[in-house]
């Protein structure tokens, strides 16, 4: 390599000339107390609150350990340690830094794995950015906002249909465990590929292994390129855990204000934000209050966990053209135990949300796979979000399903019912059947489109329930292999209701498949 | 260390009664006096005796201290003891003259350096920091080779650190 020696010296030169070597003042305080995660100092007179303080010493990885000045008190200040704690000892010296709390935000985070300070985790080397932003902030009020009107295709076709999410939205998906949460917003990020929104996945709580396997899935479906992930994991302390739906929206809030610009050159504006789940954050919130002293309310939360959560989903938003038309889509995912959503943190959520998405365990484990209960799930937005063909051809589904679910219990007699009840028993089974879908496999939604209009139109009905999906597949492949275009067209034009020629079309295409089909 | 909410109120209300009777200096020397009798083993023990009266502990504290102490120093012992607060006279004695030397301007500094310094180095600190602080100077020093030059001075909740060891931290942060 021919680097000379003095070019070195004579950088490295300027560098020390230029190098501010002023003394500063700063607040300090010694520790009073310190375990599990909690440090209560004593000094720290000048500092405000949420203020970032500087503890001695390296931590175990050999990075400085931050606090957060989070109760302020006659004598003492209360401050949660973000990182390692055990090389703090009693006696040891406090520095406020006059900082407050922000993570990296920007281009260079997307397709990357970081921890809830914006550190890198995924092994992939640093990221490089030259914005941050503060983690907490007001949300943007109500002039620079305009109503939703764009939809978030999720690929799930039970969504798409009947509690259509718009950009800009808040909509809670809540279940009890195992019931296919988690599921929802995976397929959602897949379906983004090859879109124009960016995603970000906070794990807040949960296992490392599951993080990795989240990655790995997203990897998989090439979905991971668009997507940023958030990982507070269990072992993670709770401070950690506490900001991290914050620092991930904060990213969020970076695409919708100022856009992003990715490699290929384009410049996204959307983002869709999924809280993994806020029900863990809760408990992490409960765990530092508790810690620091503060008065344990209802179940033990302290007194401010509507303001934790409220905050938080405000600040997804859809910003009107003044403010550059931006938009961030929220999804929290709420866990319930036994199915109770009159619960606490259920209720709460349930309150600041624009919809909730109802998985139960009954309906998985009876099949019905995504397990949602569409009589009970809301989208508060509606028909405003979802694409002209759409609303046209899934507005008789939702009572179809209410109908058939009243005529349920029925089901037992089979043979003892009049015509007209039998037909409604047929055909609600048929869309139950036909709005059943694996897992990672979102579906465009064209295609949603034809699929939804074939069964809730009766071409379906002569099938027997069990052949129903294949029916489907076979539909979709069909349209895929022989009539490209006219799905090419569908996608294409978003607000445009399907005509009475392309209706008519639709059904012959139908027919000709269905000829084929029964051969 | 923080001293309390106790020791402070009782301290405040003997800095009021001393500044308005222009004894800040006379009531110091008093409450120290208290504050060595009242920690005697003997004598605490005594006055935490619950089967004495409380008429019996100020008569037997009288017999000790009315003639060392003023009368309103001595009332303040009747207090203290009629409340069972005179456990507190430590924090109260501290926190008395942490609010005479804020009153006069006073500020104790506790001054580290990697050599010892000087009479003249000391007092060209010490003026150095009545200007920053805005207040007199107390000097405590301490010698502390680690910090390998330069000096580090702490008043109060302040922190001015003109170490050589941070110096050159800071060297390291910008050329990383």
């Amino acid at each position: 390599m021919a680097v000379r020696a003095d070019e070195i010296s004579s950088i490295i030169r300027k560098q020390l000339e230029g190098l501010d070597s002023s003394i500063k003042q700063v607040d300090v305080g010694t520790v009073v107390e310190v375990g599990d995660g909690i440090a209560r100092v004593y000094g720290l007179a000048g500092v405000k609150s949420s203020e970032l303080v500087e503890f001695p010493g390296k931590g175990p990885n050999g990075s400085d350990v931050l606090g957060m000045a989070l109760n302020l008190e006659e004598d003492t200040v209360g401050v949660i340690i973000m990182g390692p704690y055990t090389h703090i000892e009693e006696g040891s010296m406090v520095r406020s830094t006059g900082r407050i709390i922000s993570v990296p935000v920007g281009a260079a985070l997307v397709g990357r794995v970081v921890n809830a300070l914006g550190q890198p985790i995924d092994g992939k080397g640093e990221i490089k950015t030259d914005k941050t932003r503060f983690i907490e902030r007001v949300a943007p009020g109500v002039i620079t906002r305009k109503s939703v009107d764009t939809p978030v295709q999720t690929g799930i076709k039970v969504i798409d249909g009947t509690i259509p999410i718009g950009r800009g939205q808040r909509e809670l998906i809540i279940g009890d465990r195992q019931t296919g949460k988690t599921a929802i917003a995976l397929d959602t990020i897949i379906n983004q590929t090859g879109g124009d929104m960016i995603c970000i996945y906070v794990a807040i709580g949960q296992k490392q292994a599951q993080v990795a396997q989240v990655a790995g899935a997203l990897e998989k479906a090439g979905a991971l390129a668009h997507t940023i992930i958030v990982s507070a994991s269990a072992s993670d302390p709770s401070p950690l855990r506490y900001i991290a739906p914050y620092a991930g929206c904060s990213m969020g809030e970076e695409i919708m204000e100022n856009g992003v610009t990715l490699p290929d050159g384009r410049t996204i504006k959307d983002a869709v934000i999924i809280y993994d789940d806020l029900s863990k954050h809760a408990n992490a919130y409960r765990e530092v209050s508790l810690l620091l002293r503060r008065p344990a309310g209802r179940e033990a939360y302290p007194g401010d966990v509507f303001y934790l959560h409220s905050r938080l989903l405000e600040r997804a938003a859809r910003l009107n053209e003044d403010n550059g038309g931006g938009s961030l889509t929220a999804l929290p995912i709420i866990e319930t135990q036994a199915n109770d959503v009159s619960a606490y943190i259920p209720t709460n959520v349930i309150s600041i949300t624009d919809g909730q998405i109802f998985l139960e365990s009954d309906l998985f484990n009876a099949g019905i796979r995504p397990a949602v209960n569409p009589g009970i799930s809301v989208s508060r937005v509606g028909g405003a979000a979802q694409t002209a063909s759409m609303k046209q051809v899934a507005g008789g589904i939702k009572i179809a399903l209410a109908q058939y679910r009243e005529l349920a219990a029925f089901a037992q007699f089979g043979s003892d019912l009049d015509a007209a009840t039998k037909r409604q028993l047929d055909r609600g089974g048929r869309i139950t059947e036909s709005l059943k879908q694996p897992q990672y496999s979102p579906i465009p939604v064209e295609k949603q489109v034809v699929s939804l209009y074939a069964v809730n139109n009766g071409f379906a009905d002569d099938v027997p329930i069990n052949k129903v999906k294949e029916f489907e597949n076979g539909l979709l492949k069909f349209m895929d292999d022989v009539y490209p275009a006219f799905l090419a067209d569908i996608h294409n034009n978003p607000r445009k209701k399907l005509s009475n020629e392309q209706i008519d079309q639709l059904k012959k295409y139908i027919g000709e498949f269905k000829q084929g089909f029964r051969a | 260390m923080p001293t309390g909410s106790a020791g402070r109120r009782y301290a405040q209300a003997v800095f009021e009664v001393a500044k308005a009777s222009n004894q800040l200096e006379q009531w110091a020397k008093d409450l120290e006096v208290i504050q060595q009798v009242l920690e005697t083993p003997e004598i605490s023990q005594r006055l935490e005796n619950p089967k004495l009266t409380r008429e019996n502990k100020v008569g037997f504290l009288s017999g000790i201290l009315k003639a060392e102490v003023s009368q309103p120093a001595f009332n303040l012992v009747t207090l203290l003891v009629n409340r069972s607060r005179q456990m507190y006279i430590g924090a109260i004695v501290t926190e008395y003259k942490q609010l005479v030397n804020q009153f006069k301007g006073i500020a104790v500094a506790e001054v580290t350096t990697a050599v010892p310094i000087d009479e003249a180095e000391e007092a060209i600190i010490r003026q150095k920091l009545s200007e920053i602080t805005g207040k007199q100077i107390i000097i405590t020093k301490k010698v502390d080779p680690s910090i390998i030059g330069g000096l580090v001075a702490r008043v109060g909740d302040t922190l001015i650190d003109g170490s050589v060891t941070s110096r050159l931290q800071t060297l390291r942060k910008t050329l990383a």
